[in-house]
């Protein structure tokens, strides 16, 4: 005896399951065996193999979420104060974003000012050892109504940077510079295009049966479809033929989240929500939460000492595009570097069961050399990180804080905060920082 | 000229009557149960059942074929940010920061603009992605008593009634009680997939100051609201 499941798709023909077609068993030895199938992908259960389950990373494992990475307002001054920086390129946008698999497409739009002769404003992709990994030149247009430059960029599969670099003009030259918004989002091929058919999904009137009431383990388990009841002269029981009709409306129910049809309402209790509460072997899934831009810099300093002035714990920059920056201005403490409120999926939000991982990016713009003298931490809900130390991204001047398994309250908002914190607890001679950005992510 | 299906998908429905013992042996059962079970691995796995027929069940909202957790019959969404607009009461310890908006008088006004990228969506009433709900953050930032200020959310179009009135969405009224702890307020705005720009119209309505610190619209159910 052993439960019913085919290893690829069979189907039927369609001459076997027309009327006045011949009563044979094969239609229900294949949609049984498909449907044990089918179950399995999407739930992990019965020791299907992790590799084929739907986690909707493309090629057979689920259509990808293509979830966008960022929708983010600026509202920021683009001019360059004082005397001592001149005009140049500046990276307007530098923040870590994560790709997951089967999504890797992505189009990149940033609101802004546009100026006559102005350089090209360029997207770039780079790894995070920083390495290029992708570039375009934008082009900028109209489309919203305000000049809005547009990059097509391919990402690599995890965690990088993306930066915008757009040229940078002085007060006197440029009374207008703005960065409004800037947004990033998977490439939809052809959104809002159907195919002339539609899912039966709701409201349908007629009421015509009930999916099971709950979807769980136990109940897969003991009402499965048994080999010997497909065979060949094997009684076509109206037993098997219920159950397997009852297993196909709640798995709809399921995979769709709608009634199945004809229904009024799902009556499945059981939610596909990756928790792995109900299936303990259902696939974690992977997508970006958030990427947030907090500050420009001068495209040179990624090497070289910047010409922006100013000195933690002495006072404010007066040089650069500073309407643009955010720089702690006390070396003791905890200092608040930004705000946010996401609302976060139903995943499991304890530490480390849904994987949630972030990263910060700032830039030492003085010496180029902070050590380990910084430290950074997220505060998402009721959950506190631990104190991460900033670790210099080789031959350069940035350095990033990688966070992994951080805890979040699922299914809710969840109040962010981004602080800093100097383990010296007092001003270090020549340490000048920018916080340049954060993302988050489930990498799981 | 359409090829045919070489193997049945369907997604019609059978009544449990219809599985009964002593219930006619219809065709109708076997189509419905073969067919659907098709239709569930295409909706699941995001591929063609069989190679040679192509895709036979509906593309999703994306343009794609499968379940891509867009909302029923999507499948069930999943709550996440949307659009942002971050930051932090103005503080001593960092600096640049800005307040979105800074109100001290008394029936002053002013407004921002919401720019965001909606996920594609199967339009309809009670979506999960036909309404996002916007948190606004707030402090008071002078007197003693409450600062109150009025958040109307309007579409791209600053839509005027036949009067040449704005007509918003929704009106919400934030009350910031503190000059150390901000308060929020929440509303439902109806969104669109693709591009989507929204106004919000900040009116202060109290005699004492006050400054919106950060925003979000966020996607916050996963059936319907």
């Amino acid at each position: 005896m052993a439960r019913k499941k085919n290893a690829t798709f069979v189907g039927s023909p369609v001459v076997d399951v027309v009327r006045d077609a011949p009563i044979m068993s094969r239609w229900f030895d294949a949609a049984a065996g498909d449907f044990a199938l089918v179950f399995d992908k999407i739930t992990g259960e019965n020791g299907h193999s992790a590799t084929d389950t739907i986690d909707h990373s493309g090629n057979g494992r689920g259509c990808p979420m293509a979830m966008p990475v960022a929708s983010q307002q600026i509202g920021r001054d683009l001019k360059i104060s004082g005397t001592t920086v001149t005009a140049g390129y500046f990276y307007i946008v530098v923040v870590p974003v994560f790709c997951p698999v089967g999504t890797q497409q992505y189009v990149i739009e940033v609101d802004g000012t546009r100026f006559e002769n102005e350089e090209p404003i360029i997207a770039e992709v780079r790894s995070t050892a920083w390495a290029l990994t992708d570039t375009e030149v934008g082009n900028w247009d109209t489309p919203r109504g305000d000049f809005t430059a547009r990059f097509f960029v391919t990402l690599g599969l995890g965690w990088q940077y993306v930066a915008i670099r757009k040229w940078v003009r002085r007060t006197a030259d440029d009374e207008n510079g703005y960065f409004h918004a800037w947004r990033m989002w998977p490439h939809w091929p052809q959104a809002g295009e159907g195919n002339g058919l539609s899912v039966v999904g709701s409201g349908a009137a007629g009421n015509l049966f009930a999916s099971r009431s709950s979807l769980t383990p136990a109940v897969a388990a003991e009402h499965h479809i048994d080999t010997a009841m497909t065979d060949r002269d094997a009684p076509l029981d109206a037993w098997a033929l219920t159950r397997l009709n009852r297993m196909i409306g709640a798995t709809w129910e399921y995979l769709t989240g709608s009634p199945v049809p004809g229904n009024n309402t799902v009556t499945c209790t059981t939610t596909r929500d990756h928790t792995r509460a109900s299936f303990t072997a259902e696939p974690l899934l992977e997508m970006p939460m958030t990427s947030v831009a907090l500050s420009c810099m001068r495209v040179d300093n990624v090497t070289a000492k910047s010409d922006f002035v100013g000195t933690i714990g002495t006072g404010a920059p007066t040089n650069g595009p500073v309407n643009w920056v955010r720089y702690p201005q006390t070396a003791t403490g905890t200092i608040v570097i930004t705000r946010n409120e996401l609302f976060f999926p139903p995943f499991v939000g304890t530490a480390g069961a849904s994987d949630l991982d972030a990263r910060v990016i700032i830039l030492d713009y003085n010496t180029g050399s902070i050590g380990g003298n910084w430290q950074a931490r997220f505060v998402i809900g009721a959950a506190t990180s631990a104190w991460v130390t900033f670790v210099k991204i080789t031959g350069t001047n940035l350095y990033e804080a990688v966070f992994s398994s951080l805890g979040f309250t699922a299914a809710a908002a969840n109040q962010i905060r981004l602080e800093l914190q100097n383990t010296v607890g007092g001003v270090i001679a020549g340490q000048e920082i920018i916080v340049l950005g954060y993302g988050m992510a489930f990498d799981v | 000229m359409p090829t045919q299906i070489t193997r049945i998908v369907s997604s019609s429905s059978v009544t449990q009557a219809q599985c009964r013992t002593h219930a006619p042996a219809l065709a109708t059962i076997a189509e419905s149960l073969s067919g659907r079970v098709r239709y569930l691995y295409e909706l699941a796995t995001g591929l063609p059942a069989i190679e040679q027929d192509g895709i036979a069940t509906p593309l999703n909202p994306q343009g794609r074929a499968g379940v891509d957790r867009s909302g029923p019959p999507w499948g069930d969404a999943f709550q996440h940010p949307i659009w942002v607009w971050e930051g932090t009461p103005a503080s001593t310890a960092i600096y640049g920061e800005q307040p979105i908006v800074a109100l001290s008088t008394n029936g002053n006004k002013t407004w921002v603009r919401a720019r965001m990228i909606v996920r594609p969506f199967q339009q309809g009433p009670g979506v999960p992605y036909s309404l996002g709900e916007l948190t606004i953050f707030g402090i008071r930032t002078s007197g003693a008593t409450n600062a109150t200020c009025v958040i109307k959310a309007y579409s791209a179009a600053y839509p005027t009634d036949d009067r040449g009135e704005p007509t918003p969405f929704r009106t919400a009224t934030l009350t910031m009680t503190s000059s150390t702890t901000m308060n929020s307020a929440q509303i439902k705005i109806p969104l669109e997939p693709g591009y989507c720009a929204r106004f919000i119209e900040f009116e202060s309505t109290s005699a004492n100051a006050f400054a919106i610190t950060h925003m979000a619209i966020n996607q916050v159910v996963r059936r319907s609201h």
